[in-house]
């Protein structure tokens, strides 16, 4: 399977764990696999043209200079996945779900999907 | 054991006479050097070692400015060093995450790496805390603070 293909399954992946989330209790890990469903998406995105990242300064990196209005939505959901597994403090499930989950993770999806192809590259899976 | 003792556990405080000017105070004046030394490395860019520390203090003098155009958000503004590079930590007042705030959080993230692109940093923002609860998210030991008290 190609590394677009992988990138796309594990991100599919982590939208299927999300979803299997159901108490509020675990807010702090619903925000925490909301970011790792978009950063499979980014790298999904990067295997179409320049490969992988190197970690998490390269990959931010380069959405910020190379597609500013992914990380306008990436950008929320790395910082507050961090903050919600170091903050001590509970984690509203309501918002993460609004804000993160509805708001900033579906709004990548959209924006990556929309995203233009490398010339000969296939858009999507075949059915 | 033989170790240089620590001046002081909290942030490196500095001041600003103006954009240009960042003035640090003598006894922080050989962590800021070693905080500076840090991040240049984190930034792997540093080939002129000269013009880099130029542009690095103009940095922290952005963000001091914006911080203090958004004090009616922002109660203080640290930048540290992680693995992953220089982070800028924003505190903001009250006790929520302030996800509406993200947006223009963004926007100076990307000003940032607009204006100062030998500083690659990420901008984060975090509902103000006792300075030992930020100790989770950075060291504060090996912090500058830009703003606040």
């Amino acid at each position: 399977m190609a590394a677009e293909e992988l990138h796309r399954a594990k991100a599919e992946h982590n939208r299927r764990f999300l979803a299997s989330i159901r108490s509020d209790e675990f807010a702090d890990w619903q925000a925490t696999a909301a970011f790792y469903c978009a950063l499979h998406l980014v790298e999904m995105l990067f295997a179409r043209s320049d490969g992988h990242s190197l970690g998490h300064r390269d990959r931010n990196l380069r959405l910020k200079r190379h597609h500013p209005q992914l990380w306008r939505h990436y950008r929320p959901l790395y910082s507050f996945s961090l903050y919600a597994r170091y903050e001590t403090r509970p984690v509203s499930a309501a918002v993460v779900r609004t804000e993160l989950i509805d708001k900033r993770l579906r709004l990548l999806e959209h924006a990556i999907s929309a995203e233009p192809t490398a010339p000969g590259k296939p858009t999507r899976r075949k059915r | 054991m033989c170790g240089k003792p620590r001046i002081q556990e909290g942030p490196i405080r500095i001041d600003f006479r103006s954009v240009q000017h960042v003035v640090v105070t003598p006894e922080d004046q050989d962590r800021f050097v070693t905080t500076s030394r840090e991040a240049a490395m984190a930034c792997r860019r540093a080939e002129d070692e000269k013009a880099w520390d130029e542009q690095f203090h103009r940095f922290l003098a952005h963000v001091h400015e914006w911080s203090g155009k958004h004090s009616d958000l922002v109660s203080g503004s640290y930048v540290g060093v992680s693995d992953e590079g220089l982070r800028v930590f924003l505190t903001t007042r009250g006790d929520g995450y302030r996800f509406d705030f993200d947006d223009e959080v963004s926007d100076l993230d990307l000003e940032l790496d607009r204006l100062f692109p030998n500083c690659p940093c990420t901008v984060m923002h975090l509902p103000e805390s006792p300075k030992e609860a930020l100790t989770s998210f950075f060291s504060l030991a090996d912090a500058i603070q830009t703003y606040g008290r």
